[in-house]
């Protein structure tokens, strides 16, 4: 059985359409990644399934559970680590995580195990005296996934966690989702950086005016999109013959050179291993190889072929 | 039991911090205890009235000592003041009002003249114009006298014998007005100290409430929610917290007022603690009421200025609420303060709770359609 | 030049946004002093008495007559109840401020030379039920009188005022009054309530606006528009400056609408001297922008700034009788210490209209405190619009 399951969901905004008939699975163990530009409807979904928003049709299962006739249940195993920063500024990083973990019912030594566990999980045990407000921006974020472990629960849903920070902190927080994930949890990622997404996700949703117009691994994806990866060669000379050469195998899509003759951009048919004999026939020609370049095809690009438009145009 | 966590929360946040221990809990001791100090030293203020008795007779003392009956009145009797001295003394404030009888006061009225006492005073009010009355009453009175006794003897004679046997006669009345005694609350017609608690039970509520707008701003309350709890859940904690914070604040409060400072309203502090514990339900239905028009949380402290003051004005928390035009008076009516002060009035007149049944049953009627209007803003909302 | 006069004008435009600090800093101070100004009017209201006259005897007659006495109308509203109980409820409730019950058998007492009785119930108010007492009495004078005729010359004595047949000569007092000076009230001064209110709550709020000018700077400092003006090529201090003027401006444009407002409304009587008013009222936003920044160079926030202001703006006017009239005879000279009592003096001197000698001693020293607070606040003022101040 699926850890969570989206049977036909439907969120309605007056006749607009949010969400429209989502359906999709995500199994145990999964760091599930969810991708859109704004607006896509990537924070409703979100907001269903952890019981914010009610779905105008459909139903989501969490474990077996359903979010219209067992909220509770499900909000139980639920961490929801919000876009915004949903903390009290005027409270102490510790009084912050033990007011949210007693409302989730943890009580006494297990409380302030818990508690210290999901500081020192976000590097903040030292600092858990301090209030918010000494804190950097990285430390809030941080602070503010602190409030959405301390109950371990068996699903972690993180809604742009990364919004304006600075690198070195974004690596932190990473990590974490990636030792979160080794302990046991299933993650739930949204986000609009493709590179996080590609560096941490297991499997790949893209949402799209509120459907999934995309599902799977990443590989899948690709092999989906139809799209293929690209060697760069540049040579110091084009040989005619070795072009010729090139072109007929039947690994290789096309060639295009540019106009010095330098440089040799080569589709590479599906998935084949064909470097080694590409590299052979330089070789045989004579042609001396300043630099190799391979380009894998990316989300953002998949993104763009299937719906047109960039991510990040908002 | 999550309710529970969310009103501790609430209570720790407004007075849980230096800042709100002192704003919310010594502030308004602190204030409470100056007000009752400064109204212990007002109530002792009479009205001062120098009596200089200047008269040669023996009736000019009847007209002085009709004035010490009333017990409102600091009568002075000093004859070493000349009516020059008295005027002066009305007008530089040492006196409220004076009386000067001049030296034929008695002599004039035997012989049947025109011989006046008179009576300065700054301008009419009506404590003086009771003066007044009163003055001119035992003065007529005593003309008349001298007019009976004086037609009765022969030929205009005045027959002392009978003007004392009609003096006499009068000094034990036949017909008098008996006070009945009723008991009336003192709170009504001095309502500064009441006035004041419920000001502060007011601005205090109005402040949890905005703790919980700005719950609602800073998503916090949406987080809330992501735990395992239900709405009305997260509704009936901030109700309950705002609930206790009023109450903590009214305990430590009325506490040291009461046993700290020593004021006394005339009610036990538990009835006290019933009444304002209705009036606090009221006072948290009209802040949440207030929230739910305002978009956030420094909107709704602004709103709170001007929903407040001017309330507290008309419903006669500060000053009795006889004082105000009649329309102002009506207008009272739909303010919970002045149910509060009713029913704290008729506790202090020896009114049992069940005297006041009314007066709760109407504050807790404000609560339930305020809360009613105002829930929408203690619960976490379905849409965005 | 122009650059602050730009600013200023966006400042204004700002504040043209903020309905509830226009209500606040505007409408409130109205209210305020319609309430209080008609609250302690100082036109006597009269005693509401409720009375009922259960007898039916033969001095129904005298009873009736003596209730309708136009000598006793002004301090004397009679409400007529239905029954003793009436009364005392009327009177528990607050619907009249004294209560009075005349027996059935009053007149049958009286005449039998038996001891007769009213039954009063004083009310809340002292002087309230000190008029109806001294109404009370004056009935009972006049029939003791009578009595004490009866009892000495017999019943067939002559009375004196035949016309009502009543012992009591009438038509004339033998109590002359002097009312010394009848504008002048024990705590207004010499002006109505409705004028010493206008004047205290003006000065209030005119404290009030000049913390606007701190607030717009700190607010600006915290949201980062300050630094902008910073990266401008023109001198910081001017467009400081120009956001100091906007809520000059502001407390002035709060000023000529309170004013006016009053004196066309309400029908308060400013005097003549609208120049010197603005001097005051110009001179007293001064000192309440140097104090807000002084104030805010030490809070560092907005909103620790406003708590603190407010609650000294609430103790000046409390402590120079703007909530307590009359509270100064308590207080003594501490008064004197406020900016409020000064401005508030001055202010009331130019209504009275006459001392001109006063009114510039009380300008004077406000124009001195105003000149200190500037001061203070100019060397307080880069800790609030520096970000590392």
């Amino acid at each position: 059985m699926s850890l969570v399951a989206f049977r036909e969901v439907v969120k309605k905004y007056d006749t607009a359409l949010t969400v429209n008939h989502l359906t999709f699975n995500i199994e145990a163990g999964e760091v599930f990644g969810l991708l859109g530009p704004n607006g896509a409807g990537k924070s409703t979904t979100i907001h269903m399934l952890s019981g914010l928003l009610e779905p105008s049709g459909g139903d989501i299962l969490v474990d077996g559970f359903s979010i219209r006739k067992q909220p509770l249940e499900v909000k139980k195993r639920i961490g929801l680590v919000p876009q915004e920063l949903a903390i009290y500024e005027a409270l102490t990083a510790r009084e912050n995580v033990t007011f949210f973990a007693k409302l989730y019912g943890l009580r006494g030594q297990l409380l302030r195990d818990r508690v210290d566990e999901a500081l020192r999980f976000v590097g903040l045990l030292d600092r858990a005296k301090d209030k918010p407000l000494t804190f950097s921006g990285g430390m809030k974020r941080r602070l503010n996934i602190a409030c959405a472990i301390m109950h371990r629960p068996k699903l972690i849903i993180m809604d742009e966690p990364t919004v304006g920070i600075d690198p070195q902190s974004r690596n932190h927080i990473l990590e974490s989702v990636r030792e979160l994930n080794r302990l046991g949890s299933t993650v739930i990622y949204t986000s609009h950086y493709m590179e996080e997404i590609e560096a941490i996700c297991s499997r790949i949703g893209i949402l799209d005016q509120g459907k999934l117009i995309a599902c799977g691994t990443k590989d899948e994806l690709k092999r989906q999109s139809g799209q293929a990866e690209k060697l760069i060669f540049e040579i110091d000379r084009a040989i005619e013959p070795a072009l010729l050469e090139m072109q007929e195998h039947p690994g290789v899509k096309h060639v295009d050179v540019d106009k010095n003759g330098t440089v040799l951009e080569i589709t590479v048919k599906e998935s084949s291993s064909i470097l080694q004999d590409l590299l052979f026939i330089v070789q045989k020609h004579g042609i001396n190889l300043r630099k190799l370049t391979r380009v894998e095809p990316n989300l953002e690009s998949l993104f763009l072929q299937m719906t047109g438009r960039t991510l990040r145009d908002e | 039991m999550a309710s529970l966590h969310i009103a501790l929360h609430l209570i720790r946040r407004t007075m849980g911090s230096r800042r709100g221990l002192i704003m919310n809990v010594l502030l308004p001791t602190i204030i409470l205890s100056i007000m009752a100090g400064l109204f212990s030293n007002m109530q002792d203020k009479r009205a001062v009235i120098l009596v200089s008795n200047a008269d040669k007779g023996d009736l000019g003392s009847y007209l002085a000592a009709s004035m010490t009956k009333e017990s409102l009145y600091d009568v002075r009797l000093d004859p070493a003041f000349s009516e020059q001295a008295l005027k002066a003394a009305v007008l530089n404030g040492e006196a409220d009002a004076a009386v000067y009888i001049s030296s034929d006061f008695t002599s004039a009225l035997l012989a049947g003249e025109q011989s006046k006492a008179v009576l300065y005073r700054k301008n009419e009010q009506l404590w003086n114009a009771s003066l007044a009355t009163l003055l001119m009453t035992e003065a007529n009175k005593l003309a008349s006298t001298a007019e009976l006794a004086r037609s009765a003897g022969n030929g205009g004679e005045m027959d002392v014998r009978k003007l004392h046997a009609l003096l006499d006669a009068q000094a034990i009345p036949k017909a008098t007005a008996e006070n009945v005694g009723m008991k009336l609350g003192k709170i009504v017609s001095n309502p500064m100290m009441i006035g004041l608690i419920l000001m502060f039970v007011m601005l205090l509520v109005s402040q949890s409430i905005g703790f919980v707008m700005e719950d609602r701003e800073h998503r916090t309350m949406a987080r809330m929610f992501t735990a395992p709890l239900r709405a009305i859940d997260i509704a009936l904690g901030n109700f309950i917290g705002s609930l206790l914070v009023g109450t903590l604040q009214l305990i430590i409060v009325l506490s040291m007022t009461f046993f700290v400072f020593g004021y006394s309203p005339g009610t036990s502090f538990g009835s006290m603690l019933l009444v304002l514990e209705c009036f606090l339900f009221a006072a948290v239905g009209l802040a949440s009421a207030a929230a739910g028009l305002v978009r956030n949380s420094a909107h709704l402290s602004n709103l709170n200025n001007i929903i407040i003051t001017p309330s507290c004005l008309i419903s006669g928390c500060f000053f009795p609420l006889s004082m105000l035009p009649d329309f102002i008076q009506k207008l009272a009516n739909f303010t919970p303060q002045k149910w509060a002060i009713q029913a704290i009035d008729r506790l202090g007149a020896d009114g049992t709770i069940s005297d006041i049944k009314l007066q709760l049953l109407i504050l807790l009627l404000f609560a339930a359609v305020l809360i009613a209007f105002g829930s929408a803003v203690l619960k976490p909302n379905q849409t965005h | 030049m122009r650059l602050w006069w730009t600013t200023a004008c966006y400042e204004l435009i700002k504040y043209s946004r903020m309905r509830s600090v226009l209500i606040i800093l505007i409408a409130l101070p109205l209210v305020l002093i319609l309430l209080l100004g008609s609250a302690f009017d100082t036109h006597i209201k009269p005693a509401k008495v409720a009375l009922h006259v259960a007898d039916r005897g033969q001095m129904r007659e005298s009873i009736d007559l003596f209730w309708k006495d136009e000598a006793i109308t002004p301090y004397i509203h009679v409400l007529v109840a239905d029954s003793e109980k009436e009364v005392q409820d009327w009177v528990s409730e607050g619907i009249a401020d004294y209560g009075i019950y005349v027996p059935e058998s009053f007149s049958e007492k009286l005449l039998a030379g038996e001891m007769a009785k009213w039954h009063t119930f004083s009310g809340r108010y002292g002087e309230k039920n000190m008029v109806a007492e001294a109404v009370v009495d004056r009935y009972m004078a006049n029939v003791n009188l009578n009595l004490a005729a009866v009892a000495t010359f017999g019943p067939n004595y002559k009375p004196v005022n035949e016309k009502s047949g009543s012992a009591m000569v009438s038509g004339e007092s033998f109590l002359t009054i002097g009312t010394l000076d009848a504008g002048d009230n024990q705590v207004f001064g010499k002006a109505t309530s409705m004028q010493y209110y206008s004047v205290a709550y003006l000065i209030m709020f005119l404290l009030y606006g000049g913390m606007s000018a701190a607030l717009a700077l700190l607010d600006q400092k915290e949201n980062g528009t300050l630094q902008r003006l910073y990266a401008i090529p023109v001198s910081f201090r001017i467009s400081v400056f120009g956001i100091i003027v906007g809520s000059v401006l502001l407390a002035a444009l709060q000023a000529i609408i309170i004013i006016a407002f009053t004196a066309s409304v309400y029908g308060v009587e400013w005097g003549r001297h609208f120049g010197w008013i603005m001097l005051i009222c110009l001179l007293t936003v001064a000192a309440g922008v140097g104090l807000a920044i002084t104030i805010a160079s030490f809070a560092g926030t907005s909103k620790t700034t406003q708590t603190l202001f407010s609650i000294l703006i609430f103790t000046m006017t409390f402590l120079s009788g703007g909530m307590i009239a009359g509270i100064e005879s308590m207080i003594g000279d501490v008064s004197k210490w406020t900016i409020n009592y000064w401005a508030n003096s001055g202010l009331r001197a130019i209504m009275s209209g006459n001392d001109s000698l006063a009114i510039w001693n009380n300008i004077g020293m406000l124009a001195l405190i105003s000149i200190i607070l500037t001061i203070i606040g100019i060397i307080r003022l880069p800790k609030v619009v520096k970000q590392h101040g």
